[in-house]
């Protein structure tokens, strides 16, 4: 039996492009030819060691080198390393692996809990379990195992004919689920589940089904970057670990037939082989868009406006419908002026400071911006005088930080590289409670908090950045005067320099060099690496990135750059904690 | 009857033939001596603690009087009054072992449950939580086939992450820790947690059918195993720390697959659509405002668990009712308002009355539960008996880490507890709490250590 009749792994829902016979017969090859022997620590190379490693990938007996001999890319340890986790996939991942691997759309993970796994996270230490997580993860799993069995008759085709008829239905779809070939004795376990079925008397259906929920309970699928050594030290991916990390951050899925070929054919050691991956990828015109719907929600943290949209915010006369409407809204703004920039090969600056604003009419409408007509979003261009305009001003991060310390404290983290903790001391702390409790108004407060040595040393930073954005309410709203009629103030002195209005701060961000900030917010998540842009190794590699791109802030030349980086290429194993 | 050819249920095979272990002799075993505090350490005596995040409001919680001679009117703690005689009222704990700075909010609810704050503001990982620990122990001492532990949340706002700042550690979004160090995710559907508490193989199967389904699960757990033994053969020591506790459940799969099946199956089940919550806020899906879902969704987690204790289906709950810092809108406000939103704010603002008067509804529901585990019978006694429950929170008022306030209630399987005071701690630690609560229960022998306390570190319940 084919795989062209057995496996339509690739060719996803109906209605989604087929692949051909010639991807069909690689996936074959790729599946079989290796009989690779199980990953190891021998598919990667410890630094130190890459320089002799052999060229090449696709070894045969599992003696497959895949250390990038010959590569151009960057050597990894220029990349400043700095310690990552193997993590599990998330949420969204495993929905979109059950969709493109196995063409089941139904979201088979879903229920899987929100606190284990937020915001699209790719830090291994976010992506925590539980016996209850994986409960209902196995559910899931076996979910998603029947309706890709029952769609395509696998049993059907099999009955009467014994387990090692389902071998051949078997191992493509471990091959694409596990990322690598599988070896000989891993089908033979899988065709041992099917057998154990039919000894039992029980359907051969169930044995398939089980099999296949077998291949996902696996840590070889579930976890990735296990596939290094066991020492503390810095280790290159071999080219299918490559090729799974690329899959997940383009896709937010894994790896279709093709990358997993370029995997074996050893494009993926050159960093001209991962930018035409790169290309094709964002390309794809049904997985391409997620990279951008992904990174949005986890650069700015647009879940956030789920909290927010759990109530109608007192007095501001939205209906239920309206408010969570605009919230949406806000959400499409964001993710439409990423698109744009990432598209029309914009610098990063375009996003703080862009002179144009991405709203339909009910945004345009909240936001107090004329002339727009109709629901869709469109790029409109804003005067000098108009206060809204790129990412500081956009609604999703003015109700996110809704009042001026929050605001100031978001331009400095986020924007500004300057972390700032919150108070502590249980005197500071008093001190906050009888300002809070004082009534008095925020410019009152802030000549308090200037005037008191144990508030000043912070807020002498933040109050100045949040001033600027005064005359913005918790809604999102721009106003000149307050409810009494008189004028609000948004201007103050940020360490000696006047700071007006919100494009003081946009003029203050780029100044200040917002690609050290950005560029570590981009690529820790693309490594699976928590990056702080203080810390020493990750601005180390953050500096390394900015230099192989001499200087070009396009936004898609830097995220080609993050994804052919040595610290994409590489796991930290650190000592432990 | 299952039909060959016919699939097995989707829960069937999910478990690969693991069925219920609730069963009636386990119970008898457990508990049905003459006396009911009798079993001591050779019993299970249930837990649950409940977090209450953002601290309360001490001025107004508190009866006037110490020890026992008490006046209750005109407290936010009044409706523990009528269950003094099962319950202890502690006020004036500290927080922490007085030695960790860093974020409030992170150190209170990292230090609850552990007895030891994270070192850090940047802590990615904690030791192991006294509802987990309880769990393990059980597991090893007295194995049921069921997972042992709960986490649950009644409402959620998740703070972060953030990786600019250390104020978002992310560890201030969950209560309990596992041996490995890793945070243990919580969850809201009650109805999740019933179908997990109360699943079974097929009730139609035939022993055989469920033999054959069984073997199959062991089949399949045995290939996943293959390669579980595999991984950890080449993880470094942090690595396998990250990845354990995965790699544990899948263990417990493995060992539940290879116990013999149960025959009968003693308790019922409840009617799984009462326990539905649908959306992270844990609100009920009928219950469209949803103002009071905290409080409602906490009511139904005590109705859900005083059976899973009864049955011991379960026997460690850690209720988280909203994330440290949370900022949900709760129950209504003291003159009927309909909401009062962002507790967090409300609690930078102690002499608030919308801050205290949370703690007077979350008294009424404690002292439900109370009553509920009370009146629900396990062996010759109740299921209070059985059970220590604790209500409190880690962090002080105005985030700080005095005036910390706790009530135990239950009494462990033991009764060492000398109920029906208020004890003032005098700002003393509250790190040795949990390690003396297990001392109680009769699971830990006193030359262990819990968290940071070690022996000789106890809080005295006793006098």
């Amino acid at each position: 039996m084919g795989y062209g009749a057995s496996f339509p792994d690739f060719r996803g829902v109906e209605g989604r492009t087929t692949i051909g016979p010639t991807i069909l017969a690689v996936a074959a090859g790729l599946a079989l030819g290796g009989c690779y022997s199980g990953v190891s620590a021998e598919a990667t190379v410890p630094l130190g060691e890459a320089d002799s490693a052999t060229e090449g990938t696709g070894g045969e007996d599992g003696d497959e080198d895949t250390s990038g001999g010959g590569s151009d890319l960057p050597m990894p340890e220029a990349d400043c390393p700095g310690p990552d986790q193997p993590r599990r996939l998330n949420r969204t991942e495993l929905n979109n692996i059950a969709l493109d691997v196995l063409g089941v759309n139904s979201e088979p993970f879903a229920g899987l809990t929100t606190s284990g796994d937020v915001a699209g996270s790719k830090v291994g230490h976010r992506l925590v379990v539980s016996d209850a997580w994986v409960d209902t993860y196995i559910s899931g799993a076996d979910e998603a195992a029947l309706a890709y069995v029952q769609r395509e008759g696998l049993a059907a085709q099999c009955e009467g004919l014994g387990a090692e008829c389902t071998r051949p239905l078997l191992e493509p779809v471990a091959f694409a689920l596990l990322r690598r070939p599988v070896s000989e004795a891993r089908m033979d376990g899988l065709v041992g589940i099917v057998q154990t079925a039919l000894d039992n008397d029980l359907s051969l259906e169930d044995g398939i089904v089980s099999a296949l929920t077998a291949v996902f309970i696996s840590p070889e699928f579930l976890y990735i970057g296990t596939n290094v050594g066991a020492e503390p030290g810095v280790y290159a991916l071999d080219g299918y670990d490559v090729a799974t990390r690329l899959a997940l951050a383009l896709w937010n899925s894994g790896p279709d037939l093709e990358l997993l070929a370029a995997a074996q054919r050893g494009d993926l050691d050159t960093s001209e082989g991962i930018r035409t991956q790169v290309d094709r990828m964002l390309a794809d015109p049904d997985k391409g868009p997620r990279f951008i719907d992904g990174w949005a929600n986890t650069y700015l943290f647009l879940s956030k406006l789920d909290d927010a949209g759990v109530d109608v915010p007192e007095g501001s006369g939205f209906t239920p419908q309206e408010w969570t409407g605009l919230l949406a809204d806000m959400k499409t703004e964001a993710v439409t002026a990423m698109r744009h920039a990432f598209e029309t090969g914009e610098d990063i600056d375009f996003l703080v400071d862009p002179g144009v604003v991405f709203v339909n009419d009910r945004l345009a409408a909240h936001y107090g911006i004329e002339g727009v007509e109709g629901e869709e979003f469109r790029m409109v261009e804003v005067g000098p005088d108009t206060p809204y305009g790129g990412l500081l001003t956009m609604g999703h991060n003015l109700i996110a930080n809704d009042d001026l310390i929050h605001r100031g404290v978001s331009v400095l983290n986020d924007y500004l590289c300057q972390p700032i903790g919150a108070p502590s001391d249980e005197e500071t702390l008093a001190r906050i409670a009888e300002q809070l409790e004082s009534g008095l108004s925020d410019e009152e407060l802030v000549g308090i908090r200037m005037n008191d040595p144990a508030c000043a040393g912070c807020h002498v930073a933040i109050d100045p950045l949040g001033t600027a954005f005064a005359r913005f309410d918790a809604l999102g709203r721009h106003h000149l005067l307050d409810e009494d009629g008189a004028p609000i103030s948004n201007e103050q002195e940020y360490y000696g320099q006047p700071v007006v209005g919100p494009q003081s701060v946009r003029e203050l961000v780029l100044e200040s060099g917002y690609e050290m900030c950005f560029v570590p917010a981009l690529l820790g998540p693309l490594a699976n690496r928590e990056m702080r842009a203080h810390d020493t190794a990750d601005a180390c590699a953050t500096e390394s990135l900015l230099e192989s791109v001499d200087g070009d802030l396009n936004l898609r030349n830097i995220v080609v750059a993050a994804l052919t980086s040595g610290t994409f290429r590489t796991r930290v194993v650190g000592e432990e904690e | 009857m299952h039909i060959k050819g016919e699939p097995l249920s989707r829960r069937t095979l999910l478990r690969g033939g693991l069925g219920t272990a609730i069963a009636l002799p386990a119970l008898e075993i457990m508990f049905g001596s003459d006396a009911a505090y009798a079993q001591g350490a050779l019993g299970c005596p249930r837990f649950i603690a409940i977090y209450q995040p953002n601290g309360h409001k001490a001025d107004a919680f508190y009866p006037s009087g110490s020890g026992a001679d008490l006046d209750f009117s005109n407290c936010n703690a009044a409706p523990l009054q009528p269950h003094m005689s099962d319950l202890t009222l502690f006020r004036n704990f500290n927080g922490t072992n007085n030695a960790s700075g860093g974020n409030p909010h992170l150190t209170s609810i990292t230090s609850w449950l552990t007895g030891r704050p994270v070192p850090n503001d940047q802590a990615q990982t904690h030791s192991i939580s006294v509802d987990r620990w309880l769990a393990d122990y059980y597991e090893e001492h007295a194995p049921t086939g069921k997972s042992q532990h709960e986490a649950i949340e009644a409402s959620s706002f998740y703070d972060g992450p953030n990786p600019g700042t250390s104020y978002n550690n992310e560890q201030k979004n969950w209560l309990s820790t596992d041996h490995n160090g890793n945070k243990i995710p919580t969850q809201m559907d009650l109805g999740a947690v019933l179908e997990r508490m109360f699943d079974g193989i097929d009730g139609d199967l035939s022993a055989e059918q469920k033999e054959a389904v069984r073997r199959l699960g062991k089949s399949r757990i045995d290939f996943v195993m293959d390669d579980v033994h595999a991984l950890e053969s080449r993880l470094g020591a942090r690595d396998k720390q990250t990845v354990g506790s995965y790699l544990d459940s899948i263990r417990k799969l493995e060992n539940n697959l290879s116990q013999p099946l149960p025959e009968t199956e003693a308790c019922e089940a409840p009617d799984a659509s009462v326990f539905q919550y649908y959306d992270r806020w844990g609100e009920r899906i009928d219950n469209a405002n949803g103002h009071d879902s905290i409080d409602l969704h906490w009511r139904d987690a005590m109705q859900l668990f005083a059976i899973g204790f009864q049955c011991e289906a379960i026997r460690s709950v850690a209720y988280m009712l909203e994330t440290e810092a949370g900022e949900s809108p709760h129950a209504e406000g003291p003159n009927g308002e309909p909401s009062l939103p962002n507790h967090h704010g409300l609690s930078h603002n102690p002499s608030n009355d919308g801050y205290g008067h949370r703690d007077r509804r979350y008294a009424q529901v404690f002292a439900d539960m109370v009553q509920l585990f009370k009146d629900t019978p396990v062996g010759d006694g109740s299921l209070l008996d059985h059970s220590i429950a604790i209500w409190g929170t880690g962090i002080g008022v105005n985030h700080s880490k005095d005036r910390i306030m706790a009530t135990v209630a239950g009494h462990g399987g033991s009764n060492t507890i000398n109920h029906g005071k208020m004890r003032d701690m005098g700002n003393q630690s509250q790190i040795p709490l949990m390690r003396s609560l297990l001392l109680h229960m009769g699971v830990m022998d006193d030359t262990e250590s819990f968290g940071d306390a070690g022996p000789g570190d106890e809080i005295d319940m006793t006098s």
